[in-house]
């Protein structure tokens, strides 16, 4: 009876230690998948070196669009495009010796509201904000995607004399045909003045 | 060595690293910021502490998850900034800031959180707070955003929901140095410290 006890514990423990075993087999490429989640950041320059650029007092708003899908894959590990959603770059830089300018991220907007086409455009269409812009904070997915995108996005920021701001918004474009010409307005305040100006750029 | 010794020693040896619950957000000590000469009141709203993120479709127990971070955060803001400033008030309401020299508004602008297939999967929560600061006049004289992250295994059936609550923590309280950070280095409320007081 000792015995039968005996031999039923160590199968039981061999059992467990084999399933321990496999368990642990799963978990191994977790780690090294886990590794694989880097997004390379986005090559910035100074905001005059860029070729759609307004200049405006003691303020350069520079602009560019990531079109190429594999441009898209190498910065947010996803064809975004075919999604209903083109990412802009844009650079906010401080030029001036004594102004300072505030930046609130809430207020930039597309000119005019667009309706996404294509099965992606409107899906993309019911997570836009007041702006017209995609509305990260509406996305719910709990993605690596989702949060590189949230990292990659342009903050709100007080502009000291020669500083910058730069970053991400991303605008609703059609899936099934090409976009028309779009219209971003980034509005700054002088923060001396409390006078806000708005800037226009055109992509 | 029978097969099933072998089998424990092999989980010994390789399975205990992985059991060792990591958390890389800055739990170290914050270092002194210089202090600013000024007195402020911190707006954190019964809105802003109620603050729930939800995140994702197909959570762990089933539904979303919810990471309580507007709580969190009221925990740990007052303390983090109470060394930035000559005194720092807290009120739930702007209109309750009194006559301080500056009145500091947190916003939640977005929560990030990550998801994984794993128990012992590491997954990361971001945390991104807008500040904006405000003058006795009502004049905004600073706007910024911090960041806070942390990292953290998902967890087990057991551990899930204290490996969540430890995640926000973490997270929020990283949050909360960096903005004090940002705060006392920011040029605009130096030169404001600076000011002769009115």
């Amino acid at each position: 009876m000792k015995t039968g006890i005996h031999v039923i514990l160590v199968r039981l423990t061999t059992a467990f230690a084999a399933a321990a075993v496999i368990a642990l087999a799963l978990f191994m490429p977790a780690q090294a998948v886990y590794g694989s989640h880097s997004f390379p950041d986005y090559p910035t320059r100074s905001a005059s070196q860029y070729s759609n650029k307004v200049i405006k007092g003691g303020l350069i708003v520079a602009l560019e669009t990531v079109e190429d899908l594999e441009r898209q894959k190498l910065y947010f590990k996803s064809h975004l495009s075919s999604k209903g959603i083109l990412p802009v770059f844009i650079v906010v830089q401080n030029t001036s010796a004594t102004g300072e300018y505030l930046f609130d991220k809430s207020a930039v907007a597309l000119g005019e509201a667009t309706n996404p086409s294509g099965k992606g455009g409107r899906k993309i269409g019911s997570l836009l904000g007041s702006g017209g812009l995609l509305d990260l904070t509406l996305v719910r997915d709990a993605t690596y995607v989702r949060e590189n995108l949230m990292k990659k996005e342009v903050r709100s920021k007080t502009l000291s004399p020669g500083s910058s701001v730069y970053g991400f918004v991303y605008v609703p474009v059609p899936t099934d045909g090409p976009r028309k010409k779009l219209h971003l307005q980034v509005p700054i305040t002088n923060s001396q003045s409390s006078e806000t100006e708005v800037v226009n750029l055109f992509f | 060595m029978s097969s099933a010794r072998r089998c424990l020693l092999l989980v010994a040896l390789y399975g205990s690293p992985l059991l060792v619950v990591s958390v890389t957000a800055r739990n170290q000590t914050p270092q002194a910021l210089p202090k600013l000469a000024l007195t402020a009141a911190l707006v954190l709203t019964p809105e802003f502490c109620a603050t729930v993120n939800k995140k994702g479709h197909e959570a762990f127990l089933g539904g979303s998850e919810k990471f309580a971070v507007g709580k969190t955060a009221c925990n740990e803001l007052e303390p983090a900034l109470n060394g930035v400033f000559t005194s720092l008030t807290r009120v739930d309401d702007s209109s309750k800031a009194g006559g301080v020299q500056l009145v500091l508004e947190p916003r939640f602008a977005d929560v990030g959180a990550t998801q994984r297939a794993f128990a012992f999967s590491k997954r990361e929560l971001v945390v991104l707070v807008e500040w904006t600061a405000r003058d006795q006049s009502g004049k905004i004289v600073w706007l910024d955003t911090a960041q806070g992250s942390a990292k953290r295994h998902i967890g087990n059936a057991f551990t899930y929901g204290s490996n969540l609550k430890h995640i926000v923590e973490d997270s929020v309280r990283d949050m909360a140095e960096q903005s004090a950070a940002k705060m006392s280095s920011s040029p605009q409320l130096l030169k404001l410290s600076a000011q002769p007081v009115k």
